[in-house]
């Protein structure tokens, strides 16, 4: 895992027990690299919220996480007002009950992996032409900026 | 236009009246600007409000200069009223003297707000309910609770389409009585509805004032930075 030397080191942390409110959770898993959000639930447990495969949205304990991933997790903290970081981690807890409460194995806003999406060369826009996708990355990156 | 005033530092006393009308107040000296909005169907207490309420009204305005605006977006006995901009009179805010008297007048077709408010689509008691259970879990210091109580209520307004039930419950907000981050809550799960919400826009502005004021305009900015 190659890491940025402009990067700021210090919101970069090994132990989920480090995160404060959220941070970009990411896996090099030894065949590819893995994302997700790492929030904290309301008890205080640092939960993974992440697109599996495409498809399979799941909030699991980080230590589970790291278990089936079975590789080398890094937590970054985003440089974001902990007022805000505290909101985003209450959309993660609202998207994972909202999961957990209709039994939705997927992503909860009826987005699907999209093979023909692509961002517009011009405007900058994702475009969808099927209406649908998310990878993992991409699925964090929708979460952050949607409640942020 | 049918003007009622009230004398400084009494009750508004026809309740009932008001709540029909749904009011704005003006200040006398002013008359041309609205210095207070009302939502029908909820209680308001003028000037008493401010001297009842326990909550931080000093931290919710400025106080230099002469001119008032006033936003009493806070409906129920005892509740709040906020200020933006500037009233030399009210440093202390058991002195009202210099607030002479208060004008109401009835809401007019033209005024904005007014729509919104007349658009019943959601309980009055259920909203005020669930703002009861925000202030509580604030006071209590539960905020990532209160959080979770924000997201998942105003998500359920909005999934049914309830815009203007959404829409009153940020004019009824008192800001005086949530912290910061649960304002940003508000602000965050009404994002995507933005152009329907009507008082959002201005709920965004108080915000930002209360916050520069409280933490400077470079931590507000960052604060609500895409919230708008």
């Amino acid at each position: 895992m190659v890491l940025n030397r402009r990067m700021d080191l210090g919101r970069i942390k090994r132990k989920a027990d480090e995160v404060p409110y959220i941070a970009v959770g990411v896996c090099d898993t030894g065949q590819n690299m893995h994302t997700g959000i790492v929030h904290r639930d309301l008890d205080g447990t640092a939960r993974f919220l992440e697109q599996g495969f495409h498809e399979l949205t799941r909030n699991e304990p980080v230590e589970v996480s790291v278990q089936y991933c079975n590789g080398l997790f890094l937590y970054g903290i985003p440089d974001i007002d902990a007022d805000r970081a505290k909101n985003v981690a209450g959309m993660c807890r609202l998207v994972a009950k909202y999961l957990t409460a209709r039994n939705i194995p997927g992503y909860a806003y009826a987005l699907r992996f999209d093979k023909d999406s692509m961002f517009d060369q011009v405007t900058g826009q994702l475009i969808m032409p099927n209406g649908i996708g998310l990878s993992s990355s991409f699925a964090v990156f929708a979460r952050q900026f949607r409640s942020n | 236009m049918d003007t009622l005033y009230t004398p400084a530092n009494k009750t508004i006393a026809s309740r009932d009246r008001l709540c029909n009308l749904g009011a704005q107040l003006v200040c006398p000296y002013r008359p041309e600007q609205i210095v207070a909005s009302i939502p029908s169907g909820s209680s308001f207490t003028c000037i008493i409000v401010l001297k009842t309420d326990t909550s931080p009204i000093s931290s919710s305005y400025q106080a230099t200069g002469r001119q008032v605006k006033m936003r009493g977006a806070a409906v129920r006995s005892g509740a709040w009223a906020s200020f933006v901009g500037e009233n030399a009179g009210v440093n202390d805010p058991d002195d009202f003297s210099n607030f002479g008297d208060w004008g109401l007048i009835p809401y007019t077709r033209s005024d904005p707000t007014s729509a919104s408010f007349a658009q019943e689509d959601g309980s009055a008691g259920e909203t005020s309910a669930f703002l009861d259970t925000v202030y509580d879990l604030a006071r209590s210091g539960k905020e990532e609770l209160a959080i979770d109580v924000i997201f998942e209520y105003m998500n359920g307004l909005l999934v049914q389409g309830k815009f203007g039930t959404c829409d009153r419950i940020l004019a009824e907000v008192d800001i005086g009585r949530i912290p910061p981050v649960l304002m940003v809550s508000f602000l965050t799960i009404t994002a995507a509805a933005a152009p329907r919400l009507k008082n959002r826009r201005r709920f965004h502005q108080f915000v930002r004032a209360l916050v520069a004021r409280e933490r400077g305009e470079k931590a507000a900015e960052r604060l609500l930075d895409g919230l708008e």
